[in-house]
């Protein structure tokens, strides 16, 4: 008896209660005064909610499934707070629940149309009812958009499989960050390092299942190739919500900070009273008269800069096969390898140990010059340039990849793209060089190098590079 | 009360023959046949180790509950009779299962040389690895020759990668090299019933043959980390035919250059049409 309660107890060790999961605001918005942060914090959660309720934006290019209807009919509900309401909708046959539907109000001070959501608590398919929550809610006859569902198993995924490193908020957070290195990608920049489209563009859906499929060869991100394919592009499509809302959220900070940061705030209440109602009125105005543009430029503006990643147009393709890979263009490969710089980062041997990574940076946010030398990340992490002799390419070995990583650069880190600096052939060149690293010996081309500079002058120019 | 614990020994070898003999249909048993020639030899010498053991099992367990059964009629000032040192039984139970043990050394021996001895692979299949297969935390690497070429322990520039799927030929005996980048990793293909350890700084081949064409599970069999359970692959085996276009498709694949001529750049581009083909499907992905 006493054993078989033993046993229990143990079973029972470390059955808590399952914390709940929010979503972290950025580290950054606690340099902003105080009611600016109340601000971001609130618009963020308005438009995207908390894990176990997420709202889905119409304003953004995201399958939330949603539908599209009218409201017909509008009930009060059992409790404050609810109401029903009789709708029509594009499609029934769907389970609502835990969805939200937006809809456009007339606000009260501006009298601007700004989106507001509640939350479907229970839905009938059978008569076209719904119950649901909120503060307000739209007129008989108004447009509706409902949704939600569509994230639901890419977020049980990305749960199941991302969060642990990569976070809930998608910060590159998760409990076994701390112990990574390089760091898992933070989302919430709105920046991916390995794609196929130019580099001020997003990815477009086929790069993040691409990177799915194959992870990161030299990083801690696996492959996710034994995922059912509707559950990888259910992740896709989690990932890529993520950083809109983390995206969006910067932009807000961004907006607030220059006027109304923690340290403006700190030095109007020294200056006293009258000054500290000054910046209060400042403050409202702004959150009245032009946060709902800018909110809404801005989303729209990063959501069609997500739409346009699938677009054609946003592709890196090279204009011009690849050229053949003989000795002659891989030592212009390595020409141009000096010429344009690669060397300064990569290194003369290309073992990534160039005079960059041994020179101080300032951070470009801050301008404070960073303890340890070496190149940094946008997201302030110290990066190493890439080991061109390892054999290991992050984004894929392909010879398009590779013309992708040096045409379109990588967003987020100090290598940028090549596209109008260097022609497609050149490129080309470059990419053979490059390619050839792993598979030839230093040794041997530093004997080449000396050989035709000392021999053959006449070459020089094919090969010389050493002489630039 | 004495008699209840005869019939709780009793119930033991009944409960074990009954578990046997639905457990196959209950899909608690192996996942389908052996789907190896090495894993159907693997799997008779289970099966008469198991057919071994259960009658000894059997035979003790009723032998112990007919004992108890007897003994619970004993009357408590009976004399106990005593068989230690019975020289006839002692050595009966001695020899017996020493003779039954060497017998399966004996027996197993030349499936283990199959396995392992690296000896029973023609010299020929055993310098052609059709892959190295690297385990890393938490994912396998495979690398492949290029069509018609050696697969070196070096990786060599045409070499064609795959993560997680390892693609095979049927009805021939093939040789992978296993290798980990990290800590230690097991390779084990339980249709196959092929299990080896990938050990830091170590290149171990192994080798076996795939009866029929299909989809196969490839984990790790050995705790390498918080990430293990998600370690796993596929292996698709392929008829021959099969296998080599597979082998040019992935080929192409991984030369791509993404290149696609179009309208004009196809009329002036050199070369371009040729390598059209090859390159419109990374675009495509």
């Amino acid at each position: 008896m006493l054993l078989s309660l033993m046993l229990v107890s143990v079973c029972l060790v470390g059955c808590g209660e399952i914390p709940e999961m929010k979503f972290a605001s950025h580290p950054r918005v606690d340099e902003l005064m105080p009611p600016a942060q109340e601000v971001v914090k609130s618009t963020i959660d308005k438009h995207f909610g908390e894990p176990d309720a997420i709202v889905a934006w119409s304003k953004l290019p995201v399958e939330f499934g949603m539908l599209e209807g009218e409201v017909t009919e509008i009930k009060d509900g059992a409790k404050d707070g609810q109401k029903t309401l009789t709708v029509e909708l594009d499609e029934t046959e769907v389970d609502l629940q835990g969805d939200t539907l937006e809809f456009y109000r007339e606000d009260e001070e501006t009298g601007e149309d700004v989106a507001d959501f509640l939350r479907v608590l229970s839905y009938d398919a059978e008569s076209g009812t719904l119950v649901a929550s909120g503060e307000n809610f739209p007129e008989e006859e108004s447009e509706i958009f409902v949704g939600g569902h569509g994230l639901k198993d890419g977020q049980r995924l990305y749960m199941k499989h991302c969060l642990h490193c990569h976070g809930v908020t998608g910060d590159g957070d998760g409990p076994t960050a701390n112990y990574l290195n390089p760091k898992p990608r933070d989302f919430r920049l709105g920046l991916f390092k390995y794609k196929s489209t130019d580099y001020a563009e997003k990815p477009s859906h086929a790069d993040l299942m691409r990177t799915l499929d194959e992870g990161i060869a030299g990083t801690y991100m696996p492959s996710f190739k034994l995922l059912e394919e509707d559950e990888k592009k259910a992740i896709v499509e989690y990932v890529r919500w993520l950083s809109m809302r983390g995206e969006i959220e910067k932009r807000l900070i961004d907006f607030f900070e220059a006027e109304f940061s923690i340290l403006a705030w700190e030095e109007t209440q020294e200056e006293g009273e009258e000054a500290m109602e000054g910046l209060k009125l400042d403050f409202q105005d702004i959150v009245v008269e032009e946060l709902p543009f800018e909110l809404d430029a801005v989303a729209s503006q990063i959501g069609r800069k997500w739409e346009l990643a699938d677009d054609e147009s946003s592709l890196v393709k090279p204009t011009v096969a690849r050229v053949a890979d003989t000795q002659e263009s891989r030592l212009r490969g390595q020409k141009y390898y000096v010429s344009s710089k690669c060397i300064t980062c990569h290194g003369p041997l290309g073992y990534g140990d160039g005079s960059e990574t041994e020179t101080y940076k300032t951070d470009p946010l801050t301008n404070v010059t960073y303890s340890e030398p070496g190149l940094y990340d946008a997201w302030g992490t110290l990066v190493k340039p890439r080991n061109l002799r390892l054999g290991q390419f992050r984004g894929g070995r392909r010879p398009i990849d590779v013309f992708r990583r040096i045409k379109g650069g990588i967003p987020g880190t100090p290598m940028q793209a090549f596209s109008t600096s260097l022609k497609d052939e050149e490129i080309w060149d470059v990419v053979n060089y490059v390619l050839s690293l792993p598979h030839s010996d230093p040794a041997v081309e530093i004997n080449q190098r000396a050989n035709l500079e000392t021999t053959d002058t006449s070459k020089s120019s094919l090969a010389g590079s050493e002489g630039e | 009360m004495k008699k209840l614990w005869s019939l709780f020994f009793i119930f033991w070898p009944i409960a074990a023959i009954v578990i046997f003999a639905i457990s196959p249909s209950m899909q608690w048993w192996f996942p389908g046949e052996a789907k190896s020639p090495i894993g159907a030899r693997i799997d008779d010498l289970f099966y008469l180790i198991l057919v071994l053991t259960g009658v000894v099992f059997v035979g003790t367990q009723v032998a112990l509950g007919y004992v108890l059964w007897r003994a619970s009629s004993v009357k408590a000032d009976d004399k106990a009779w005593y068989t230690h040192g019975n020289h006839k039984l002692e050595l009966i139970w001695t020899v017996i299962p020493a003779l039954v043990l060497l017998f399966i050394a004996f027996k197993q021996m030349d499936v283990w040389a199959e396995f392992r001895i690296v000896d029973r692979v023609a010299e020929e299949i055993r310098n052609n690895p059709v892959a190295e297969v690297t385990a890393r935390q938490f994912e396998w690497r495979m690398r492949y020759p290029a069509p018609g070429k050696k697969l070196g322990i070096i990786p060599a520039p045409d070499d064609m990668h795959q993560v997680n799927e390892l693609v095979l030929p049927v009805g021939r005996k093939v040789v992978i090299n296993l290798r980990t980048e990290d800590v230690q990793h097991s390779f084990f293909a339980p249709q196959f019933r092929v299990k080896q350890d990938a050990v830091p700084g170590k290149m171990i081949p192994v080798w076996f043959e795939v009866t029929e064409p299909g989809e196969y599970d490839l984990v790790c069999a050995e705790l390498c980390g918080w990430g293990h359970y998600k370690m796993r692959a596929v292996i698709r085996a392929l008829p021959e035919a099969e296998y080599q276009t597979f082998l040019a498709e992935l080929y192409e694949e991984s030369m791509s250059d993404g290149f696609v001529a179009e309208g004009e750049a196809a009329a002036e581009g050199e070369g371009a049409a040729a390598e059209d083909s090859a390159s419109a499907e990374s675009e495509e992905e």
